[in-house]
Parts: C-alpha cells; sequence; structure tokens
C-alpha cells in the first residue's frame, strides 16, 4: 500500500473510532430522522391524505427528511478536528489535502448511508408506504444521490465549521447547490414507486450521476483551499 | 387599427427621472470616495514619516 | 499581470476608465435605451405595452451573467495567487449580480402576471434562475458572517466557483422540456424579433444594463478596496503608537 494509501486508511480508521466512541451521537442524529418522518407523517394525515396519496407524497418526503437529517449530521464532521485545532497537523502530516477530503468523505459517506436507511425504515413503519417490492434499488438510488450530497456537503462543512453560526451557514450555502440533485433523486424514485424500474438513461438519472462525478471531483481541488491557511 | 398608442412619454419621464437620480448618488458616491482616498494617503504618509521618527531615535 | 497596480484606492479613484469613461456610457446607454423601449419601439402585437419590460429584463440577465464571469475571474484567481485585489473583484462582482439577479427576478414577474396571470410559476428556466439567486444570496450571507474571520476570502471564493458552474445549467435549462411544456419564451432562438427596432433595443439596453452594471461593480469594488486600506493603515498607526 502506497504511503497516501496508509494515511486515508488511517484516517478512515480514526473517524470511525471518534463516531464509535460517540454512540449517542448516531443515536441522536437516527432519532432525528425518525421523528421528522413521524412528524411528517402526521401533517400529512391531518390533511386528510388516503394510502394512495402518502405513497404519491413518499418520494418528496424521504427525500425531505434525508436532506434535513443529513444537513445536521456533517455540521458536526469537522467539528472534532476544530475543537482540538487538529486539521493543521492533520494536513501537514499526509502528503495531499486532497487525501485528507477523501478519508473524510468516506466515513461522512458511511454515517450518511446509515441515516438513509434509518430515514427510509422510518418511512416504512411510520408512513406506511410499502417500499418492500422495490427495496434493493431504492437503497441503491440513495446510495448514488448521497455521493454527491456527502461530496458538497463535506467541502461546505468544512467551511462552516469556523464560523459561530455553522447550523445556519451549511443549510444555506448547500440547500441552493443541491437542488438539482434532489429535484433528479426525487423524480427517479417517483419513477421507480410508480413502474418498479426506472431509466438508466432518463435525463434525471443522468443529471444524478453527472452531479455526483462533478461534485466529488471539485470538491476534492477545492478542499485544499478551504482546509489550508 | 392601433387602440394602444406605441409612444409611453409619462413612463419614459418617470424612469428618466429615476435613472438620473440613480446616476447622481453614483456619481456623488464616486467623489466622496476620491476624497476618501486623498485623506487615506496623508494618513499613510504621516504613518510612514511616524514610522520613521520612531527608528531614528 | 500586477493586479494590485489596478486594485487599489489611488488608481480605482483617478483611473478615467471608472470616473470618466464607464460612468459617461452607461448614463448616454440607459437614457438612450429609455428613448428606445417607451418612445421608438412600436406594441408588440399580442402582449402590448407590458412586453417592454423585456429589454430590461433580458438585459439585467445578462448584466447579471457578466457580473458573475467576473466573480468566476475574481475568485480563480484569488485561489491560485492569494491578492486580496482578486478577492475584492469577486465580491463586487458576486454584489452587482446579486442586484441584478434580483432585477430579473422582478421585471419576470412583473411581465408573468400580466402574460401568465401568475406571479410565479414553477417552470426550469425561472426555478433555476431563482437558484441562481439563492446561491448569489447566501454568498452575500456567507460574506457578512465571515468578514474579518480567517479564510474568508478562500471560503467565499470556493462558494464563488460553485456558483459560476450552476450558471450553465441555467441558461440550458431552457432546453430541458419540450416546446409544448416549455412557458418560458425564447424570443431570440426563435427569432422572434421582426421588427428592427426591437433588435435595436435589445442590443442598446443589453449594453446599456452591462456598462451600468460595470460601474456599479466599480463603485462596489473602490469602496471595499478603501475600506480595507483604512482599516489596514489603522492597524499600522496602532501597533506603532504602541511600539
Amino acid at each position: 500500500m502506497s504511503a497516501e494509501g496508509r494515511i486515508f486508511s488511517a484516517l478512515v480508521a480514526k473517524d470511525l473510532k471518534t463516531i464509535w466512541r460517540r454512540p449517542t451521537q448516531i443515536a441522536a442524529t437516527i432519532g432525528f430522522a425518525v421523528l421528522s418522518v413521524i412528524v411528517a407523517s402526521f401533517a400529512f394525515r391531518q390533511i386528510g391524505y388516503t394510502q394512495a396519496d402518502l405513497l404519491a407524497v413518499t418520494p418528496g418526503i424521504i427525500w425531505l427528511v434525508f436532506l434535513f437529517t443529513g444537513v445536521v449530521a456533517l455540521n458536526y464532521s469537522f467539528l472534532p478536528e476544530y475543537e482540538d485545532r487538529a486539521l493543521e497537523g492533520v494536513l501537514r502530516a499526509s502528503g495531499s489535502p486532497a487525501t485528507v477530503y477523501l478519508a473524510k468523505w468516506t466515513t461522512n459517506y458511511l454515517f450518511i448511508a446509515v441515516v438513509l436507511l434509518a430515514v427510509l425504515g422510518a418511512h416504512g413503519l411510520f408512513f406506511g408506504a410499502d417500499l418492500s417490492a422495490s427495496l434493493a434499488l431504492m437503497i441503491t438510488i440513495a446510495l448514488i444521490t448521497a455521493i454527491g450530497f456527502v461530496a458538497l456537503g463535506t467541502l461546505l462543512a468544512a467551511v462552516a465549521v469556523v464560523h459561530r453560526e455553522r447550523e445556519l451557514i451549511l443549510p444555506l450555502v448547500l440547500f441552493p447547490l443541491l437542488i438539482p440533485l434532489l429535484a433528479g433523486a426525487v423524480f427517479v424514485t417517483r419513477e421507480l414507486l410508480s413502474h418498479g424500474s426506472i431509466d438508466l438513461s432518463g435525463f434525471w438519472f443522468v443529471l444524478i450521476c453527472v452531479f455526483d462525478i462533478v461534485s466529488l471531483a471539485v470538491s476534492t481541488v477545492l478542499f485544499e483551499h478551504v482546509a489550508a491557511s | 387599427m392601433e387602440s394602444t398608442p406605441d409612444t409611453y412619454w409619462d413612463l419614459f419621464a418617470a424612469y428618466s427621472v429615476l435613472w438620473l437620480v440613480i446616476v447622481v448618488a453614483c456619481w456623488r458616491l464616486m467623489s466622496r470616495y476620491r476624497s476618501l482616498a486623498e485623506r487615506l494617503r496623508l494618513l499613510e504618509e504621516r504613518v510612514e514619516r511616524g514610522a520613521d521618527d520612531l527608528s531614528h531615535t | 499581470m500586477q493586479i494590485r497596480k489596478f486594485v487599489n484606492s489611488e488608481f480605482l479613484t483617478s483611473s478615467i476608465w471608472g470616473t470618466r469613461i464607464i460612468p459617461a456610457a452607461a448614463a448616454c446607454l440607459v437614457m438612450a435605451a429609455l428613448v428606445i423601449v417607451f418612445l421608438v419601439v412600436p406594441n408588440e402585437r399580442v402582449m402590448g405595452a407590458v412586453q417592454r419590460i423585456f429589454y430590461f429584463h433580458v438585459g439585467s440577465a445578462m448584466a447579471c451573467y457578466a457580473m458573475i464571469v467576473l466573480l468566476l475571474i475574481g475568485s480563480s484567481f484569488y485561489l491560485a495567487t492569494r491578492e486580496n485585489a482578486w478577492d475584492a473583484i469577486a465580491e463586487a462582482g458576486a454584489f452587482v449580480a446579486f442586484v441584478f439577479a434580483s432585477i430579473v427576478l422582478l421585471t419576470g414577474s412583473i411581465w408573468g402576471h400580466s402574460a401568465w396571470n401568475t406571479w410565479w410559476r414553477w417552470e426550469p428556466r425561472l426555478v433555476s434562475f431563482l437558484i441562481l439567486w439563492l446561491l448569489l444570496f447566501s454568498y452575500v450571507l456567507l460574506r457578512q458572517f465571515s468578514s474579518g474571520a480567517e479564510r474568508a476570502g478562500a471560503f467565499a471564493a470556493v462558494l464563488g466557483i460553485l456558483i459560476a458552474l450552476n450558471v450553465p445549467v441555467v441558461i440550458f435549462s431552457i432546453k430541458l422540456l419540450s416546446h409544448a411544456e416549455q412557458l418560458h419564451p425564447e424570443v431570440v432562438a426563435q427569432r422572434g424579433l421582426r421588427d428592427w427596432r426591437f433588435i435595436l433595443g435589445l442590443v442598446v439596453s443589453n449594453v446599456a444594463l452591462i456598462a451600468a452594471a460595470l460601474w456599479l461593480w466599480w463603485l462596489r469594488l473602490t469602496g471595499s478596496v478603501i475600506e480595507h486600506s483604512i482599516r489596514l493603515s489603522g492597524l499600522k498607526a496602532h501597533s506603532l503608537a504602541r511600539s
């Protein structure tokens, strides 16, 4: 394994250990996701939606809840480094900022994937929408969409963390950038739930993939500038 | 056939006045910046001289 | 190129470009555009008088894109060179772009109110421009939040580049739906301007509003550069007084 590879795996292991040692953070984030689904469920049931109506709004609810939970989770991703002033040291120890970024992206991605599964599970439980028929495809789409989400989120979390108003700044900057991705994810999910399959060459699915690639590449390049002074 | 006129003197007058107000405001802002830049230059000279005096004593 | 030779309080307040040529050009061209739009151009057959807002709507959009080009240039060069001058160029560009994007949304709403009988439609071009406006808004907010903070310029530059990458999406979003579903007019691409006076009005108002945007950009740049230098010399004087 190359030197960069060793640094990469050491950083991922360190971050995973940090998350593992704070189980309350995982529990609280998943709790937040479940709570959001329950609140959404109440809001829509009180309108008088039937089961069919609820299934129709399912794609929107899933991605909305995921967006809000994801931004809460990402807010914490650079907090330990920031509080201990450790990012400088990490950057100096590793050869390139891209390695540090990709390591952070990997842990965030794993964390967000767990959150996503929690959102889908909570949705099945409390929203009454039966996702079991297309669950594997649904999870695949969610994991593909999360690539771009975590790519931009990790970059901008590093920007937001040094500010006192970080909880405000991250969504304010991140959400407008994510609207194309969100629109694509909702459209593809709707397609999946109504047809049971997705069009792999359709506009929105291609948009998601292009968004993933471009945002991951651009963020890897730009991370150097937000992390190193 | 034309039921509405092709010229709008009232709108033209209103927007011209608005635009002239903007132009005058921007122009005055530039003059203010110019005087500020002049004062800044004087201040920087004084700071330079102060630094020289300090280094000589 | 030594950008600091141009972006300093002395050059910005004395250069003939910023104090004479651009202001005069903007003032005259906008006046000319007003004359053409309100006094020369004939009424459009279907829309009538409201169609005249189109000249300012399109012109403001062009001025907004021009300012985003400055934002992109400033942000990229700032990240490459770490010269504060480039950061000031980008910041002024984003600020003026935000002003013109707001004008685009406002005039578009007024037009839509009379053409579609609604202030807003969820339609690709409108939504993507709204996203652009939101991004510029968050850029302006980020600058407020992080003013004086360490690395504030780098953060803003990163966001500036991400915003500029979004502009092609806005421009091409109009191709996203078929013509049947597409409500936002594609006047120029469909050769909708038959009378030469329409074309004259469009060209003059585009150039006029870009000139006006450049002037505002120059003013904003001068203001921020002067503010920065005042703070610097104040700090210098303070440290001298203490030593």
